[in-house]
């Protein structure tokens, strides 16, 4: 009788997480709370913090194989809602949300700032050569280098398709960065600008009409997914969802999507994101490398939207340039790289509100970063 | 406006005339043929019959139906002419086929059996029988001759060997293959997969990090022009509201006018709109069973516009502890 209880106990032991659990289990189910403190007490990015972080911890529970338990496991609960985001449809959806969110009008009033989401996406082709300097397979550097994009759903799709062995990492660095916007890129900002160039006064920008915010996204779609159609899964719906918001006939579709259905995909993003952080998995090697390279491009996408600013101001009037610390928006991380620019801009000048002309780089970005996916897709998938 | 409408009529054919030239059929090419086929690639019934492969040399879908493909191109320059009728020994690629709307770089095999029954992909004339050593590729409309291919008939009809071209839709270098490859490239040894080519021709990623950043900018540059284009025909249909406004103001009657006078004050100072908006909202609401005399308005200590209102609605940013 006794045996019986003993063998039962150890047999039970051993299915538990107890059992199996070893430091990398540990390691990544403190980094999991490490994320959901961040989210909750320093309010960094807590939307998509805490469900990833609470992936983290659930995925990183140990367990026996074979019970249908984990992310990675035919049959599992968690395995069929990352389903969506091995084939990439969580992205999409989410690019329809944010399209139903954002107001175009800093950019259709001042369409010079769209240039400077352009040259920020340097960031991510200097991250790629760095991976392949590194050793990477170019389709590895590919996605690697999405993450100077500064935009999680944009890093998701990519390597979804093109590494997805390394979407995990990717994937937390990404949203990581994100994140941490508001640290890494002010002392960036204040590197590469003078007292002078902080304190500029941009024009104010011109009153748009609705018929302009309503052509907008479909010359837009138009525009773009000719040139990079390998875009449109995330081009078309961003402008969707856009002209659902501007068209205003269709304002139940533009609550849905940018409220609800952004909510059940984010938390489904998130959390199956993270649950695929598994320690077997995530805590390798190349796991740091793509963190350090991951940063890496953030610093340099922040920079050359800086110094881009700079060298076109070379070219406009007095009166006419643009403020320096707006080329930090240029990343797609919607809206805290433009609040790092007001929030910087403030501090030199208390009454030089950057928001509203931080945000036309920082939409341009959100364009810019999906146009260089589909590039990278169409070269390398 | 009429300026308007000219650039965007202008910039609407250049993208579709570059679209109508990307997608003709003018890139496809003759690829390979086999004629001794003995043992060698079979037909969906089993059978081994002479094949030849098509290729499309461009890089977005060509869709190949309607076009002729025949060994005898008797009746070509009078098809060709105004009214001109398509000889009937040529054989028409179906239009209802799905498969003949071939993929960017992409191949097609067809069966040169003259049994035009047997489906889309047999064709109805079989060189074994003809008298001509040729295959010619014609438009839908019968005017163009979009490919042709000579081949050594006898060689071909005696020995199990195929002839094409060494590397895929580059003419002028056709030759006997070493390998049979119908539906796939010639160029056998030379395949590489993307990834190895990346690696071989572009190690540094310099190459495709310019290609990259020059088709972003041109993207962001299209846009910006399209900007720019909505901005100067919004200010022009502004400008052309305010005169119709203006003008529409120079009619009033001298009654108009007085009543005008005595109706508005000369101005309004911003405490007063502030009291008459609160008392309209007020009113309109039902809201006013006890209305108190006095209106306070808190002025904002700090300089106040439109663009700082905006912080208000964003979520709040993160505390940095210093």
């Amino acid at each position: 009788m006794f045996d019986f209880f003993k063998e039962g106990l150890i047999q039970f032991f051993g299915y538990s997480g107890f059992g199996n659990c070893t430091w990398g289990h540990i390691i990544m189910i403190c980094v999991g709370l490490f994320f959901i403190t961040l989210g909750v007490v320093k309010e960094f990015e807590p939307m998509l913090l805490v469900p990833i972080g609470f992936g983290m911890i659930i995925g990183n529970i140990p367990f026996t194989d074979g019970l249908q338990i984990g992310v990675y496991e035919n049959g599992a609960v968690l395995n069929y809602l990352y389903f969506g985001v091995i084939k990439g449809f969580y992205p999409p959806l989410i690019f329809l949300g944010i399209g139903a969110m954002t107001d175009f009008s800093a950019l259709i009033s001042n369409p010079k700032l769209i240039l400077v989401g352009a040259a920020a996406q340097f960031g991510i082709f200097a991250a790629y050569a760095t991976s392949l300097l590194l050793g990477f397979t170019p389709m590895e550097a590919g996605a690697i280098g999405i993450i100077g994009g500064a935009d999680g759903p944009t890093a998701i799709f990519l390597s979804s398709k093109l590494a997805p062995s390394l979407m995990g990492a990717i994937a937390v660095s990404a949203y990581s960065y994100m994140a941490l916007v508001p640290v890494i890129q002010p002392p960036i900002m204040r590197l590469f600008t003078n007292e002078k160039e902080r304190v500029i006064r941009m024009r104010p920008p011109r009153a748009v009409t609705h018929r302009e915010k309503v052509l907008f996204p479909l010359f837009c779609i138009l525009l773009t997914a000719f040139l990079v159609p390998s875009g449109i899964p995330l081009l078309g719906m961003l402008f969707f969802g856009n002209l659902l918001k501007e068209c205003g006939v269709t304002k139940r579709l533009a609550n849905t999507a940018s409220g609800p259905l952004i909510d059940i995909v984010t938390i489904l993003i998130g959390l199956t994101v993270g649950a695929s952080t598994q320690a077997t998995n995530f805590l390798t090697p190349k796991s740091i490398l793509i963190f350090v390279l991951g940063a890496f491009s953030f610093v340099v996408a922040t920079a050359t939207g800086v110094l881009f600013v700079k060298f076109l101001n070379l070219f406009l009037k007095e009166g006419n340039k643009i403020n320096p610390l707006i080329g930090n928006a240029g990343v797609s991380a919607v809206p805290d790289a433009a609040r790092v620019s007001y929030v910087e801009g403030m501090k030199y000048d208390k009454t030089n509100y950057l928001l509203m002309h931080a945000m036309g780089p920082n939409v341009a970005g959100v364009i810019g970063s999906a146009v260089a996916a589909g590039i990278l897709l169409s070269f390398l998938y | 406006m009429k300026s308007i409408s000219k650039y965007i009529i202008l910039l609407a054919l250049v993208l579709t005339s570059g679209a109508v030239f990307g997608q003709s059929v003018r890139d496809l090419r003759f690829n390979e043929i086999l004629i001794k086929n003995t043992d060698n690639f079979d037909d969906e019934y089993g059978r081994h019959v002479p094949w030849v492969e098509i290729f499309n040399t461009a890089y977005n879908n060509v869709n190949m139906a309607g076009c002729y493909l025949t060994d005898d191109t008797t009746g070509f320059a009078a098809a060709g002419k105004k009214g001109g009728e398509i000889p009937e020994h040529w054989y028409r690629i179906p239009k209802t086929d799905v498969k003949t709307n071939m993929p960017q770089r992409s191949y097609l095999v067809f069966y040169l059996d003259a049994e035009p029954l047997y489906g889309t992909f047999h064709t109805n004339f079989d060189p074994r029988t003809s008298e001509t050593d040729y295959l010619a590729l014609i438009s839908a409309d019968g005017k163009d001759l979009i490919d042709i291919l000579h081949y050594p008939k006898e060689a071909l009809m005696e020995s199990t060997v195929s002839y094409g071209l060494e590397k895929d839709g580059i003419t002028g270098n056709a030759m006997f293959l070493h390998q049979f490859t119908p539906g796939s490239s010639n160029e056998v040894k030379a395949t590489v997969s993307k990834q190895e080519r990346l690696k071989r021709d572009d190690p540094y990623g310099i190459g495709l990090a310019i290609i990259s950043m020059s088709v972003v900018f041109t993207a962001l540059i299209l846009i910006y022009l399209m900007l720019k284009l909505f901005g100067y025909s919004s200010k022009k249909i502004a400008q052309r509201n305010a005169q119709k406004a203006a003008a529409a103001a120079a009619i009033p009657t001298a009654a108009a006018d007085a009543s005008k006078q005595e109706d508005l004050p000369e101005q309004l100072t911003g405490e007063e709109a502030a009291a008459i908006a609160m008392a309209l909202h007020l009113h309109f609401n039902s809201m006013h069973d006890e209305e108190s005399e006095i209106i306070t308005i808190d002025m904002p200590s700090a300089h106040y516009s439109p663009w700082a209102q905006k912080e208000l609605i964003m979520k709040r940013a993160p505390r940095i502890r210093k």
